[in-house]
């Protein structure tokens, strides 16, 4: 048998537009068109032709890596980079549309670890179901069956109805499932947020020991910048389906999130060509660094390639890199804005950081809310946050305190 | 590929485990529902429908129809179930790899579990219209098995139409209740004649219900010539909906 580990080599993936026949009454007016349709798939030498652009989007273009025993490479980038497609690739969810990949020795992925969780269903009779799923054998489950149990501090409740347990709890025991597949290559998509911090603490460890002790050859996607320096020996950074850059964890997240300062980020603004509407440039006004509650200044500018669609829209999102969590996201729709005009659009953002001091990164996005799919993700930026001067806590509240008298 | 298969089984077992303990966690509902379809079916078509209609069914009317209305259950439950296995779970078709056929054939299992349960019903029927086991029952494995190929064909095929056109769901009912009145399920339908008639003679489900009949109430073994047509008929359709479901794989997490 081969020596485990993952060879991705020149991947390419396109989506098809949701305007494919997906009625039966479609379908029959045009069976060969659909055929035609689905096995289409042979992309051009350089992606899609640009135009219109309703067709197809390219969630990767030519990726590659090789990832061996003792390994863990992490991918990094904002929403809607292809960091959860090329995970699924790797998964074998998902066909390349063009390109190699070769996943070799049994894959453990912890991507949606409780997917096939029921409520109305014991502890026990869970465990053997989602670890079936994840290709577990039943004597093997057997085998780790007490120490599942045990890793999620749940023995009192193997024979409750999962729906009686609380949030963190299911995690918990969805997490210890996970992490006792015992696979020769694993693949993470943003887990490490499950229960509380003395288990997350516990998940890390038992991670850090699969990645770091035995070797696992590994790929992560996580938004927990910090997290992923300590996991992983390399990492990839992805912007709109391109390699931006490899190399160390400490590199690449330098890169990723050194995209700071006033200037018009011009690297990011051939990406997403093609799109009906697409997000061209961000920056801060002044500095990328603010303190704790003060208001944050950004310019944001769009082109919509025609009249915008109603259901158009352009999200953005803050997202602390400590937790990987999206701490706030708000869209134009949402701050009484309508997107009437072709061409260029240019909006003033004023967010105030009421956020703990830190680094986030401010994430950009044109959406389709009607149809639920992204036209594109758009540039993102950095921003450091200080410490106020009257901060402690979790929250910024900008307190104002008067004296009225003594 | 062989490993996938062992794989495979032991996701289907533990599917169709969480769909039968869900369903007969109380088990006097679960046998309630096995029992209840066919039950009402049987009432009304004995009750109302055969005296008006002065049905000749050669053995009494309850036993013929009972026959005909468990095989079928069989097959119509499977097949809806089925239509939704694979689009009602888009976490586990869309985020995780793993056999997917498991999900349709797991609902052909829940529906062959209802299906003995239910012939609770026939057993009581059979005893107390005094028909005596007979040595022809020894067929009764091999036509279940027949209609299990057929019907598990039926359930993959069935749930990737669902997954690539929304509205097959909406059709489907529709299709389920021609295809039992143009089957003879609760009305013969050997004495059609004509254009009709030469439609109905491609229908797999009559062979299948005619050796239903054969081996259990005239105690005969089936139709030599129309059950072996039938039997390859139903492998090839279980080889072939297994072969398009692997070739169509791929593509299902993108159809969610």
């Amino acid at each position: 048998m081969p020596a485990p580990g993952v060879t991705v080599d020149g991947v390419w993936k396109a989506f098809a537009a949701p305007d494919r026949a997906d009625t039966l009454r479609d379908a029959l007016g045009g069976i060969g068109r659909g055929w035609a349709r689905w096995r289409r798939g042979s992309p051009g030498e350089e992606g899609p032709a640009v135009g219109g652009g309703d067709g197809v989007r390219w969630a990767l273009r030519d990726l590659s890596f090789e990832v061996g025993a003792g390994e863990a490479l992490a991918l990094i980038g904002p929403n809607g980079a292809g960091k959860s497609t090329a995970l699924r690739l790797l998964a074998g969810i998902l066909p390349p549309t063009r390109g190699r990949i070769e996943v070799r020795g049994r894959v453990g992925a912890l991507i949606e670890i409780a997917a096939a969780f029921h409520g109305d269903l014991s502890g026990r009779d869970n465990v053997y179901l989602q670890g079936a799923i994840m290709g577990m054998r039943r004597a093997e489950i057997a085998r780790s069956f007490d120490a599942i149990f045990a890793f999620a501090d749940l023995e009192e409740f193997v024979d409750a109805p999962v729906k009686h347990y609380s949030t963190g709890m299911s995690a918990r025991l969805a997490f210890s499932i996970a992490a006792h597949l015992e696979p020769d290559v694993l693949l993470i998509d943003e887990l490490l947020t499950v229960g509380d911090a003395v288990f997350q603490q516990r998940a890390f460890a038992r991670l850090q020991d699969l990645v770091r002790q035995r070797g696992t050859p590994t790929v992560v996607v996580s938004h927990q910048l910090d997290r992923l320096a300590a996991l992983c020996s390399r990492a990839l950074v992805l912007d709109r389906g391109r390699t931006l850059r490899v190399g160390t964890p400490a590199e690449c997240i330098a890169a990723y999130v050194g995209r700071t300062g006033t200037g018009w980020s011009s690297a990011h603004q051939t990406a997403s060509e093609g799109a009906p509407l697409r997000l061209a440039a961000l920056c801060a006004e002044g500095s990328a660094v603010v303190a704790s509650g003060a208001w944050l200044r950004l310019r944001l500018e769009a082109h919509a390639a025609r009249i915008p669609d109603p259901a158009w829209m352009l999200v953005i999102r803050v997202r602390s890199s400590a937790t990987g969590e999206a701490v706030f996201t708000t869209t134009t729709a949402r701050c009484g804005i309508r997107l009437e005009q072709s061409g260029r659009l240019q909006l003033a953002v004023e967010l105030q950081m009421n956020v703990p001091a830190g680094l986030y990164l401010v994430e950009t996005e044109a959406r389709d809310f009607l149809q639920q799919r992204s036209l594109g993700a758009g540039p993102w930026l950095a921003i450091t946050v200080d410490e106020g001067a009257n901060f402690i806590g979790s929250i910024q509240m900008n307190p104002r305190i008067a004296v009225l008298g003594s | 590929m062989w490993r996938e298969q062992v794989a495979g089984r032991d996701v289907l077992r533990e599917l169709a485990r969480r769909d039968l303990l869900l369903r007969y966690q109380h088990a006097w509902l679960g046998v309630g529902w096995a029992l209840s379809g066919p039950l009402v079916n049987l009432g009304v078509f004995t009750t109302v429908v055969a005296p008006v209609a002065g049905l000749e069914t050669g053995v009494p009317y309850a036993l013929w129809a009972a026959v005909g209305l468990l095989p079928w259950t069989l097959l119509a439950s499977s097949i809806r179930f089925a239509a939704t296995s694979l689009s009602s779970n888009p976490a586990l078709v869309g985020k995780i790899w793993f056999p997917r056929e498991a999900l349709p054939l797991a609902t052909v299992l829940v529906a062959l579990v209802d299906f003995l349960v239910a012939n609770v019903l026939l057993v009581a029927l059979l005893g107390f219209h005094g028909v005596a086991p007979s040595l022809a029952w020894i067929y009764v494995p091999v036509v279940l098995a027949v209609e299990l190929a057929f019907v598990a064909g039926s359930a993959l095929l069935i749930a990737m139409a669902t997954l690539f056109w929304r509205d097959v769901r909406f059709a489907l009912e529709i299709v389920l209740t021609a295809w039992m009145f143009a089957s003879p399920v609760v009305i013969p339908t050997d004495r059609l004649s004509g254009p009709v008639a030469r439609v109905l003679e491609y229908n797999p489900m009559a062979p299948i219900l005619d050796a239903w009949r054969a081996t259990l109430l005239r105690g005969e073994a089936p139709d030599t010539y129309a059950f072996l047509a039938v039997t390859l008929f139903s492998i090839g359709w279980f080889l072939g909906a297994w072969w398009i479901f692997h070739r169509a794989e791929p593509g299902f997490a993108e159809r969610l």
